[in-house]
């Protein structure tokens, strides 16, 4: 045993462990009614409780599953399994950048153990970690603590939400079908930040209806939602200047 | 019969999973060797508002007005400052007595 560690090397304790499950107790009712909509939509798809379970476990990115589910094939073939994958990959691009930042804190440390981390990485323990390491905290398990946390909850809320939506016969007139929507419009509304983002989502939104009309299945979302990346990335200055926002 | 698993949906399950654990694990992986300048940090971004964008503009033409009022609702609430759990509710409400009266 070498007594010479480097002196950022982050640990990983249970305190830390306790410390970010700490963080999301706040999280759990919200995260738990947005599992009951998952679930309510799975059932509409017809998934079974299995596959929802195993989706919940191994996916566990909300927004994403629930776009994925509204877009869900009644036929199964190639081109729709790589559409959802496709759609998958889209809504979680962000998850990227998320990862990225966290280069200054996991970076030293194990990498079995830093890419172990960021496999609960969410946008809740994201923004929690982000935090947590801005005051100072480098303890690994807090970001750990944080995701199992939030883990467990999104594998057990879905279940009541399916079951419920397996008895709702007129799903359209109970409004099944806009919980997705509604619920990930008032997200993405958060994190408006300016002219460039009304520009790209408008440009997303148009480019997206019009592959819809042309095309059909869900291609649309993947291109529509380029179209409005690459306007904002195109309105962004190129150098570190505030500028338009 | 809820508790089968069908073999297409078990591969679209792994597919989710694979592209899911790459945007998690890439970003960090890419910060060991180049930084990410600002317009694609901003594009990042922005990116889940334009997947709703483009997800859902078909959808409110296709579904009319109740679709419409509801997400408009939800997102000037959002806006608001209330919570996404009360802007879906309020939404939702709305949504469904539009259906109910025969929108």
């Amino acid at each position: 045993m070498s007594p010479v560690l480097p002196p950022a090397r982050p640990t990983l304790t249970r305190a830390g462990f306790v410390t970010g499950a700490r963080w999301m107790v706040p999280l759990i009712l919200p995260v738990s009614i947005f599992g009951l909509a998952v679930g309510a939509v799975a059932a509409q798809k017809g998934l079974t409780l299995v596959e929802l379970s195993l989706m919940n476990a191994m996916v566990y990115a909300g927004a994403s599953q629930l776009v994925a589910l509204g877009l869900w094939p009644e036929q199964w073939n190639g081109p729709a399994l790589m559409a959802i994958a496709l759609v998958t990959l889209t809504v979680n691009a962000r998850l990227l950048l998320m990862s990225a930042a966290f280069r200054p804190w996991f970076g030293t440390a194990n990498p079995v153990i830093a890419y172990g981390a960021l496999l609960t990485l969410t946008d809740a323990n994201y923004i929690a970690g982000q935090r947590y390491y801005a005051e100072g905290g480098r303890d690994l398990g807090m970001f750990i603590g944080a995701g199992l946390l939030l883990w467990v909850v999104w594998i057990v809320a879905p279940i009541p939400g399916y079951l419920a939506g397996r008895l709702i016969q007129d799903s359209r007139a109970f409004g099944v079908d806009l919980v997705m929507p509604i619920y990930f419009s008032a997200m993405v509304a958060r994190l408006w930040q300016g002219r460039n983002d009304s520009l790209g989502w408008l440009v997303a939104g148009l480019v997206g209806f019009a592959v819809q009309r042309w095309q059909g299945g869900t291609v649309h979302v993947v291109i529509g939602s380029l179209a409005g990346m690459i306007v904002v990335a195109l309105l962004t200055p190129a150098a570190k200047e505030e500028a338009g926002r | 019969m809820i508790l089968d698993a069908s073999l297409w949906t078990l591969l679209a399950i792994l597919a989710m999973t694979a592209v899911t654990v790459f945007v998690r694990m890439f970003g960090f992986y890419l910060m060991g060797f180049m930084p990410v300048g600002p317009r694609l940090e901003a594009g990042f971004r922005s990116l889940p508002g334009a997947v709703a964008a483009a997800t859902f503009t078909p959808l409110v033409v296709q579904d009319g007005p109740s679709a419409l009022i509801a997400i408009g609702v939800a997102v000037l609430m959002a806006r608001a400052g209330k919570s996404d759990l009360m802007a879906l509710c309020v939404a939702l409400g709305l949504a469904i007595a539009i259906r109910q009266a025969g929108f």
